[in-house]
């Protein structure tokens, strides 16, 4: 019964453990599963929160940056718009401006013709304004061109083709440089470097833009060059096959970056180009390469590459030498636009370490007109830069390191004394190389008289000990291009050689020197011709020069440069020098027999209307003139004449004069008391000038006087070219007639 | 007016001039030594005979007004003239200046002054005539064309 009792409890007990047990298990798990849950949920709602956050903070981001973006939208689409406007507002002004320039360009061009009329002609005057004409008319087209560039920069620019003169281009444009530089003490000269400009010189392309090149880089050079030199060089040469490997180092050298991969694009695109050009294409295309050179500020490297970049300035200062040079830095971006178009490259050579200053290079394609030359001979390389010139800072006398002595003195001699350096160094180099000549450098005054002797002595001794034969030493001449036929020739009197001295006398002219030149004048070897050259003003009175004397004014180079050697009666150049048609022969032809030639009048006359008349009477009978105011400069010319025949110490002594024409009346000392000294004078050498009357009197008395003061002969005072010769006839007649 | 036209009066003017006794041989020999070298000869001559005949004319005109006059420096003057203008071929202007040194020889004041009043009209009218000739050269040349020889 008992057991019986305690059995129930028993499971009700373990049913109560049992459950305790579940209870604490469940409990216990409970609490697990609680805490579990309890973390779950805590983790769900902590990233829930996370992400909200997260969300809203990527919101809040998105939504400022979208309000940033917006903002800056509209800023830009503001400045668009304000560029827009200001492009419009650009274009109207310029052409406002455009308008307003032409306008004012179409008075100036009207007031100088006004100017023009009133002015006399072949005045100083009229020279001015012609340039000045021709200034306008650069403007002119510098105002064509700026409407221009953006025909360029878009793209539609057209080239035109017309013939025009390279060698009147490269000349104009350096000379309109040339006055500016010489103000400021820099030399702007044309390099001939090796002649080749000459030969290819009609050629057909676009003659303003590429003015517009030229003149683009000589004005760069010119505003940023203070002293020194600016140099323009030309020269031309046929395309053949090591253009490919020339035309790229030329640029990249220092406008590209030294990564080899733009190098090889560059090297395609070019390649490219240059397939695709048409003027390329054509047989007759020929390749001009132009420097400008400069010794002024010079271009850093770093900012090399990005001068052609339009609008940047290397100089953030604005330089300004003359008024405000305030450069736009417009010019170099079309420049290389515009080289590009004529199929070439431009680019910043690299000068040596010690050099300063910019050196620009490009290259154009241009078609020839005419080839005079088929053969293709190479043009002489002249390494324009970079030749030492040791030997012209020596001075005079270097010919004695390059002599050949069977050639030598058969070289035709050139004496060049000019003030600036590299002028003078690229003129030596010039007539060396190209023209085979002998240079003789005068670096300083008192160097000249030795030059001029040594020279003298040369000549002197070859022409008496060498050979008679009349023929141009082909040694000299290195069988190319002999254009002899361009000279005149006269069987066997052909004349080999020449001594052309070339005098800058902008500083004056010593005595020294002047007595130098006479000395070298007299006796003179009869096949050896003589062209003196006076740069800017002639050493001694003009009318007192031999006509055989140029007087030029600087700058000797182009056009002036060939004239002076053109009248050298050979050549041994390797160029043909053409005559151009628009240079005036304003010198007589020497060759030209006139029935006064070498002969040496003097005119005495103080009245200067009846001066003129005589002087150019007398020298257009092919006479060389002197002229004397009155009595006693006559005197004085006729002394003078006379002690120096007595100094050089001849045996016979040659009058100074061959005839004298003396007006009678004249203050001071008039014709008769001067003629009667004269004769006294005279008397001491044993020699005779035949002295003629110019008098308005024709009285028996007159006459009389005349004779009785020691005249040969009388002329009505108005006498011009015919009845001066009759007298000068009988006179000669007479003479003769006494002889026998 | 075209170059052929201006060319044909400017031969017409030259003509007349000679004709009538304005400018003589003298004129045409100096013509004759202008060249392509000397392009302006002729006007140049031209210009320095207007400076020196006005300045005498001037020289004249005061000694004349002299109380006493002296004639010898008159007749210098006037045989100066008589120079220049004769070696430009101003004919008519020598031909008065000849009349002239007759009055001087004379020492008539009154006869003087006539003819330094002649003078001064028959200078005027040749520096009138040239001047024309000069313009119409300088018109010629502007329209393109060559100044033509006149024998």
């Amino acid at each position: 019964m008992n057991l019986s009792l305690f059995k129930v409890p028993m499971p009700v007990g373990v049913c109560l453990v049992l459950v305790y047990n579940v209870h604490d298990v469940l409990q216990r798990d409970y609490h697990k599963n609680i805490k579990f849950g309890f973390m779950l949920i805590i983790l769900m709602i902590v990233s829930l929160a996370i992400s909200i956050v997260t969300f809203v903070i990527l919101t809040i981001r998105a939504a400022r940056r979208e309000m940033y973006l917006c903002s800056a939208l509209i800023k830009q689409m503001e400045a668009t718009q304000q560029a827009e406007r200001k492009s419009m507002n650009k274009s109207t002004a310029s052409a406002r401006a455009n308008h307003d320039v032409r306008a004012s360009l179409a008075g100036i061009s009207g007031l100088i013709w006004m100017c023009r009329v009133q002015a006399s002609p072949q005045s100083e005057l009229v020279k001015y304004l012609d340039h000045m004409e021709s200034c306008k008319n650069d403007l002119l087209d510098m105002l064509n061109s700026i409407l221009d560039e953006n025909k360029i920069e878009e793209g539609k620019k057209q080239l035109k083709e017309e013939e025009f003169n390279m060698e009147e281009l490269v000349e104009h444009v350096v000379n309109i440089y040339y006055p500016n530089g010489a103000m400021k003490n820099v030399d702007v000269l044309l390099d001939p470097c090796d002649g080749s400009i000459a030969r290819f010189s009609r050629v057909k392309g676009d003659r303003i833009e590429l003015q517009r090149i030229l003149n683009n880089l000589l004005q760069n050079a010119d505003k940023f060059t203070s002293e020194g030199h600016i140099t323009l060089r030309a020269w031309a040469r046929k395309p053949g096959f090591e253009e490919s490997s020339n035309l790229a180092p030329n640029t990249s050298d220092s406008s590209i970056s030294c990564m080899p991969c733009l190098r090889l694009q560059k090297d395609e695109a070019s390649a490219e180009v240059r397939v695709l050009n048409r003027v390329q294409q054509d047989p007759n295309c020929v390749e001009f390469i132009f420097e400008v050179d400069d010794t002024g500020k010079g271009i850093p490297k770093e900012k090399q590459k990005s001068v052609f970049e339009n609008y940047v300035q290397v100089n953030d200062q604005t330089t300004s030498v003359h008024g405000s040079q305030a450069g736009t830095g417009l010019g170099l971006g079309i420049t290389q636009s515009l080289v590009r178009l004529m199929g070439g490259e431009i680019g910043i050579v690299d000068k040596q370490i010690g050099e300063k200053g910019t050196c620009f290079r490009f290259n154009i394609f241009l078609i020839a007109c005419d080839q005079p030359q088929l053969q293709e001979h190479e043009a002489i390389s002249v390494n324009c830069a970079k030749e030492e010139d040791l030997e012209s800072q020596l001075g005079g006398d270097y010919s004695v390191a390059s002599d050949n002595s069977i050639t030598s003195h058969q070289k035709s001699n050139v004496i060049l004394f000019i003030k600036e350096e590299e002028r003078s160094r690229v003129l030596r180099r010039f007539m060396m190389n190209v023209l085979g000549l002998k240079v003789h450098v005068v670096n300083r005054n008192e160097q000249f008289p030795q030059t001029l002797k040594k020279v003298k002595g040369k000549i002197t001794n070859s022409s008496s000990s060498s050979c008679k034969s009349k023929e141009i030493p082909l040694s000299s001449l290195d069988g190319t291009d002999i254009d002899i036929s361009s000279f005149q020739r006269r069987g066997r009197g052909l004349v080999i050689r020449f001594i052309l001295i070339i005098i800058d006398t902008s500083d004056g002219l010593t005595r020294e020197m002047s007595r130098a030149m006479a000395e070298l004048r007299k006796d003179f070897p009869k096949n050896v011709s003589l062209r003196v050259v006076w740069l800017d003003k002639p050493g001694v009175d003009e009318d007192k020069l031999p006509s055989t004397d140029i007087v030029l004014t600087k700058p000797l180079h182009g056009s002036r440069l060939f004239r002076v050697l053109k009248f050298t009666h050979e050549t041994t150049s390797r160029i043909k020098i053409q005559q151009h048609p628009l240079v005036q022969d304003v010198f007589v032809d020497v060759n030209k027999k006139l029935p006064l030639t070498g002969k040496k009048i003097l005119v005495v006359e103080d009245d200067r209307m009846l001066l003129m008349i005589c002087r150019t009477a007398v020298s257009k009978l092919g006479a060389t003139v002197y002229t004397c105011k009155n009595g006693q400069e006559a005197l004085d010319e006729v002394c003078k004449g006379l002690n120096e025949q007595r100094d050089i110490g001849s045996s016979t002594p040659s009058p100074p004069f061959d005839y004298i024409l003396m007006d009678c009346e004249m203050p001071g000392m008039n014709g008769f008391e001067a003629t009667k000294c004269i004769r006294k004078e005279e008397a001491r050498y044993g020699i005779r000038i035949p002295i003629i009357a110019f008098t308005a009197h024709t009285e028996k008395e007159e006459i009389d006087k005349i004779f009785q003061a020691g005249m040969d002969y009388y002329l009505p005072k108005e006498s011009k070219g015919e009845e001066i010769l009759k007298v000068i006839d009988y006179i000669e007649h007479t003479k003769v007639s006494k002889m026998f | 007016m075209e170059v052929g036209q201006l060319q044909r009066s400017f031969v017409e003017y030259m003509a007349s001039l000679f004709r009538e006794g304005f400018l003589d041989g003298q004129f045409s020999q100096l013509q004759q030594l202008q060249d392509d070298s000397n392009p302006e000869f002729v006007v140049e001559v031209v210009s320095l005979f207007f400076e020196d005949s006005e300045r005498l004319l001037n020289d004249l005109t005061m000694a004349l007004d002299q109380p006493n006059v002296d004639f010898k420096q008159v007749d210098a003057h006037v045989h100066q003239l008589k120079g220049s203008s004769s070696s430009v071929g101003a004919q008519r202007v020598k031909n008065c200046c000849v009349l002239f040194r007759n009055c001087c020889e004379e020492q008539n004041t009154e006869a003087c002054l006539r003819c330094l009043q002649q003078i001064k009209q028959e200078y005027l009218l040749v520096k009138n005539k040239l001047q024309t000739l000069f313009e119409l050269e300088q018109q010629i040349v502007a329209a393109g064309g060559a100044i033509p020889m006149v024998q």
